[in-house]
């Protein structure tokens, strides 16, 4: 027998149908130990992620010191005559230079050299340049 | 949609939006929040597709556990119940490919239930109801979910599913007939007053 819907009397209608898949919504539910569960995974993955954090942290601060120390370094050596006293044998060598360039012994060579050093000049070139004597 | 339908949705998507914002200022702490809101609707969609609740449960953790990292996907989205479900649903779709379980759709085993004390009378009823939505497709199986559980708009489901309003609605109408096939008012124990033997 058909209803005036269409529907036969063992036949549900669509809003019936509906009703019933609505009511059905609730009953199937999480495990009871889910939440516990998912909490805990938040917890281990932001702990994770605070480690990765934290690495890379450490990886960009030890290439900055790297790349600071390195131009610094750079800029140390181009001013190092300047601020750091020329080696013995630097100077020996300029002595010996300045001693046969002047024709006079070591030992005013070395003299020179290091009135030279007190002036400014760059040790390398001391012995190309001419040492103006104050005239008495 | 009726108006108080959509309102509910509406206000359902900005309860999901105010858990991003406490987890977005208090951490994992207030992600029990948004389980407590979201998880019981997550699973029960997710199973849909996994057929399988221990699967399901895994692509909610691990949804939620991305949440949790970064919140802002949720508050910045138009509709964040419509994101939430579908970040789930393609959860559930990349666990389905890499496990290839084999399951069962005849019967519940594998589900939790729980039957409230005034209705235990309709177990049966809702256990039929299962039953019959595990045996559509995947594809016609979601879009009642999301339809009659949800109360989703053809156009809001069609969002989450990455499809059109007019194929979403297609399946609609072919899963509901399929299901006023196989759920008939004797099988339900239905009386033709409508009320359960």
């Amino acid at each position: 027998m058909s209803s005036p819907f269409g529907l036969t009397n063992d036949e549900l209608s669509p809003d019936e149908l509906e009703r019933l898949i609505r009511a059905a919504g609730t009953y199937v539910v999480p495990s009871s130990d889910l939440r516990a569960r998912t909490i805990e995974d938040v917890r281990e993955y932001q702990r994770g992620w605070i480690r990765v954090r934290r690495l890379m942290w450490l990886v960009i601060s030890v290439a900055i010191i790297w790349g600071a120390s390195y131009l610094i370094s750079n800029k140390i050596a181009n001013y190092r005559t300047h601020v750091v006293a020329p080696f013995t044998e630097e100077m020996n060598q300029t002595a010996a230079e300045l001693a046969e360039q002047n024709r006079y012994g070591v030992d005013w060579g070395l003299v020179d050299a290091y009135e030279r050093q007190r002036l400014g000049t760059n040790s390398k070139s001391l012995a190309d340049k001419e040492i103006t004597l104050p005239s008495n | 949609m009726s108006e108080p339908q959509k309102k509910s949705t509406d206000s359902f998507s900005n309860q999901v939006r105010d858990c991003a914002n406490r987890i977005s200022e208090s951490g994992a702490v207030a992600v029990g929040g948004l389980f407590d809101l979201t998880a019981a609707r997550l699973v029960r969609f997710s199973i849909t597709i996994t057929r399988n609740q221990h699967d399901a449960e895994d692509a909610v953790q691990s949804t939620l556990a991305r949440i949790a990292s970064g919140p802002k996907l949720l508050q910045r989205a138009t509709n964040p119940w419509a994101y939430l479900l579908q970040m789930v649903r393609n959860e559930s779709l990349l666990i389905l490919r890499r496990r290839k379980r084999t399951f069962s759709i005849a019967n519940l085993c594998d589900l939790v239930t729980r039957v409230a004390v005034d209705e235990v009378e309709k177990e049966e009823t809702h256990r039929k109801i299962w039953l019959a939505l595990r045996k559509l497709p995947v594809e016609q199986s979601e879009v009642v979910v999301l339809k009659i559980w949800e109360e989703l708009t053809f156009a809001q489901i069609a969002e989450v599913l990455s499809a059109t309003p007019a194929t979403v609605a297609s399946r609609y109408r072919y899963a509901m007939s399929k299901l006023s096939r196989s759920l008939n008012k004797s099988s339900l124990g239905i009386t033709h007053g409508g009320h359960h033997e």
